[in-house]
């Protein structure tokens, strides 16, 4: 009896239908076929002479040949038992062995604005909103948070390990000074951190600009209706002022989906054109609008190393790291997500409960359909479709055409 | 380059490799060894192609070529260059701080009396071995616990702004902790009051002086509690005498089963248990099976180093142990590869040592730069006063290496001195060790008198030994790949610490 195995770096993710081989060395994801995975099942728990036996003996062993002339696994005349290659021990330290804790991005929003009507359309998701400075709810429902209880909060943060924060602002050019303190403050309590700012273009003003100029090594980030016809005019004015003051732009185009015209491209070229990053923002109404600025095929499986393969089995890659806190002073992982704490119990307070690790730790193999993926360990996705799939499955098709129970692409 | 690898065989004769720098094991076609051993020989891929082709398929051996190459380029498996050297730098005091600062410090360890009711033929604690103290009246006052407490509790208050989630432990040991257990109240009340995290307070009694009061006491306050227990009448009271000789076997257990019957449902109890050559391991098995008692937390042997204590037994009492452990190893094995459920002892006592190798270093895992070698802990981690106040890095080494005091808090200076006394004496060939990233050495292991020494021939025998229990560890996983799953789900919950 001969048996097929696998180096250690390359992995069988099996989904619902298909599977696929994780290529860990080279960051490869191979699809393989239906008839593929299932002789590949079989070569997991039986020798070739059984899989021969139970599949078609030429594909079993076409499929056996190109695998080995790949250098992706090799035949033993025993059933040996193998192992994948696994950077690190199997568990993390907890408890009383917890490393520090690392805050890779503290988001805030302040004195939200809904200049684009956003909230009037009854949003059903704010996909990416992270990006903008969309509020995080109808902002006429509450009372602001007082920017003296946020600096304090911050000022008892001190200790913690925070690398970046954004301040997402909707009505800056009242509040300028409010948001110049909350700046010292996060820089006086976190001396490395860096800060950035979200905030539309209206906001953007000859006198915000002189006022952005004298907070050194600012990134401001421009927050746009894409689909406003005219927006890309304003947007250069904007843009070319921001950078003649010397301040980095980053661009979000907004889509708020209000009528069936795709102007990704075109925003797209403009920020290619000008060297501008770009990220985007889409408001999702129901389960067939289709994000514009993701393409839904085969070219969403990202490149996955072995890093990125054990993060994405443990963690949620979008919002690992993330913390929180909005315009009303609820702390999350996410701004739009679920809120679980409040600055009035504290930032710690919600740490040391374990409030973050609900949402670093939700991964996509326990999102809706995504867990009966084969590329489940190679695809990244906005957390808020992840878990609105969970009760409403038909959401993902916003993102992903791929259907793992039938193994086909539905574009 | 030289290969640097281990070869193995399971039960089977089924080959693997174990690859050190990766921590992988890998299924050996014989293509495998001889492809590595020739890169290790500076031969060309053609030139190993040409040679290999001869015995073996062409695509195969291309395969794994291929396969040794990337292996070798991306994860520095395999091979290594001949030229990498020990660690022999000096550790600065601003380093041993800065491992403190990112709250290393886990335990600390009262050693609440250096007296014992008790007058185990083994202790460490005794004329049995050298360099450690022996018995004596000396007793921890509150004043001294109280002063070690505040300040492991202020540096837990500024760690807790860096690790919202910090738990602590405080342990107490001896001696007897028991026979000052007015002293365990209050400081159990004083560390209610004002512990800046959760504190899990943990206990090592030899249970004699178990009573309702204080099992209450125990039960109310959560203490973890740890009761000496070696097994059967016959093997407990060989070694576990009080001083008169007389064994201690029939109220050691009494109390346990008045304990369990008051509070059946309390878990945070269990046993220790330590055998040496003379246990009748079998009789073990059977009397934890027989008797429903707490589970077992690890089985030990008796230690060693330092001491004579071996120098008693006969070759035929070694050769009669041995041959008992091989037949349970199988019996072991056996149960292991069919799923079957095993009794708490031979698992307690086969798991635990295996649970190294099972879990050992991978590739990324990085120890601290201070003690980069061994599985010792960097000192402070742990920190173990003794009654008058002294620091010690652990309650298991000798005197001779204080580092510090409840007045002036932790001697970083005495670390240091430690850890490059330690290094120099006993890290210096690590790098090159197949067993680098399972090795037990520690502190406590190899201490003599204000030096440290690895016990003779001990780097070979315990090489020889990780690849007698890798062989054990693939020949349960060739049969059942889940054999240890749950193994590694409550070694994650151990460190959990649940307070």
């Amino acid at each position: 009896m001969s048996h097929f195995r696998l180096f250690p770096d390359v992995i069988l993710i099996e989904g619902s239908c298909k599977g696929a081989l994780y290529f860990l060395t080279e960051g490869r994801v191979i699809q393989l076929g239906e008839l593929e995975s299932r002789i590949m099942s079989q070569l997991r728990i039986a020798s070739i002479e059984s899989a021969c036996n139970d599949f078609d003996q030429i594909a079993v062993n076409k499929l056996i040949q190109s695998l080995v002339e790949d250098a992706l696994g090799t035949i033993y005349s025993e059933d040996v038992y193998s192992e994948s290659y696994i950077p690190n021990m199997p568990f993390e330290l907890r408890g009383y062995l917890e490393p520090i804790l690392i805050i890779e991005e503290l988001s805030i929003e302040l004195y939200p604005t809904d200049p684009y009507k956003i909230w009037t359309t009854n949003p059903k998701v704010v996909f990416q909103g992270c990006n903008s400075c969309i509020p995080t709810e109808n902002p006429v429902k509450k009372d602001f948070l007082d920017t003296e209880r946020l600096c304090s909060e911050i000022q008892s943060t001190a200790e913690l390990e925070i690398k970046n924060a954004t301040l997402h602002i909707g009505d800056l050019r009242n509040h300028e000074n409010d948001i110049v303190s909350v700046i010292e403050i996060l820089r006086k309590a976190h001396p490395e951190i860096d800060v950035g700012i979200t905030t539309y273009p209206e906001e953007i003003s000859d006198k915000t600009i002189s006022l952005l100029k004298k907070i050194p090594n600012l990134q401001v980030t421009i927050s746009f209706n894409a689909e406003v016809v005219e927006i890309l005019s304003v947007l250069t004015q904007t843009c070319n002022s921001l950078s003649n003051a010397g301040i980095p732009v980053t661009l979000d185009a907004i889509f708020p989906h209000q009528d069936d015209v795709n102007r990704y491209s075109v925003v797209k070229d403009f920020a290619t054109n000008f060297g501008y990053q770009l990220r985007t923002t889409e408001i999702i109404h129901s389960s067939t609008e289709y994000i514009y600025s993701i393409d839904r095929g085969k070219s969403r499986i990202e490149k996955t190393d072995s890093d990125a393969f054990y993060a994405k089995q443990r963690y949620s890659i979008c919002q690992y790291g993330k913390l929180a806190i909005n315009a009303y002073g609820e702390i999350g992982c996410c701004l739009f997500g679920k809120k679980t704490g409040s600055l009035e119990r504290g930032i710690y307070d919600w740490l040391s409960n374990n409030e973050h690790r609900k949402g670093w730790e939700s991964p996509k193999r326990c999102a809706g359909v995504c867990e009966s993926c084969e590329n489940r360990f190679a695809c990244v996705d906005c957390a808020l479709i992840e878990q609105i799939s969970k009760t409403e499955p038909d959401f993902l098709k916003t993102i992903c055409a791929y259907n793992p129970f039938s193994g086909i692409w539905e574009m | 380059m030289r290969p640097f690898v281990e070869s193995f065989e399971t039960r089977d004769k089924h080959k693997y490799i174990y690859d050190v720098e990766t921590g992988t094991v890998v299924p050996d076609n014989d293509v495998l060894s001889l492809v590595i051993k020739k890169i290790g020989e500076d031969k060309k891929d053609p030139e190993i192609s040409n040679e290999l082709n001869r015995d073996f398929p062409k695509t195969i051996v291309e395969a794994t070529l291929k396969f040794v190459r990337r292996w070798q380029a991306a994860y520095g498996g395999f091979l290594r260059n001949t030229s990498v050297l020990g660690h022999s730098h000096a550790v600065s005091e601003a380093a041993v701080y800065q491992e403190y600062d990112m709250g290393a410090t886990y335990l600390m360890v009262l050693n609440l009396t250096e007296n014992c009711n008790f007058r185990c033929k083994y202790c460490y604690l005794s004329e049995e071995y050298r360099f450690t103290r022996n018995r004596t009246e000396s007793k921890m006052n509150f004043e001294t616990a109280k002063e070690a407490i505040d300040r492991y509790f202020s540096y837990l208050e500024r760690i807790k702004k860096k690790i919202p989630n910090k738990k602590a432990g405080i342990t107490f040991y001896g001696g007897e902790p028991l026979l000052e257990f007015p002293l365990i109240k209050m400081i159990v009340n004083y560390c209610r009051e004002k512990e800046p995290v959760p504190i899990v307070f943990n206990m090592t009694s030899n249970g004699y002086l178990l009573n309702d009061e204080i099992s209450k006491f125990i039960v109310q306050n959560n203490i973890h509690l740890a009761i000496s227990l070696d097994g059967s009448k016959a093997n407990h009271d060989r070694n576990r005498v009080m001083p008169h000789g007389i064994g201690s076997f029939e109220t050691v257990l009494k109390n346990i089963r008045k304990f369990m019957q008051a509070y059946p449902d309390y878990h945070d109890i269990g046993i220790i248990s330590v055998f040496d050559v003379r246990t009748d391991l079998r009789e073990n098995v059977r009397f934890f099976e027989e008797n429903k008692l707490p589970r077992i937390f690890f089985i030990s042997e008796v230690a060693s180093s330092n001491t004579d204590y071996y120098d008693r037994f006969s070759r035929e009492d070694f050769d009669k142990y041995n041959q008992t452990y091989e037949e349970l190893l199988e019996e072991y094995i056996r149960a292991k590869q069919s799923g079957e459920r095993i009794s708490n002892y031979l698992e307690m006592f086969f798991e635990a040592p295996l649970s190294m190798t099972i879990i050992r270093l991978r590739a990324k895992d990085a120890k601290s730069k201070l003690v980069p070698y061994t599985n010792t802990c960097v000192p402070g981690m742990k920190i173990s006063v003794r009654a008058d106040g002294t620091y010690d890095i652990c309650e298991r080494i000798n005197a001779t290496f204080p580092v510090g005091d409840v007045e002036h808090g932790i001697n970083t200076k005495a670390v240091c001195e430690v850890i490059d006394e330690y290094n120099k004496a006993v890290t210096k060939d690590c790098k090159n060790c197949t067993a680098v990233k399972n090795c037990p050495l520690c502190f406590a292991y190899t201490n003599g008198d204000r030096c440290f020494s690895i016990p003779d021939n001990f780097c070979k025998r315990w090489r020889k030994q990780q690849l007698m229990k890798l062989s054990a560890i693939y020949t349960i996983l060739e049969k059942n790949s889940h054999a240890f799953d749950l193994l590694q789900n409550s070694l994650e919950n151990s460190f959990a610490f649940n307070a």
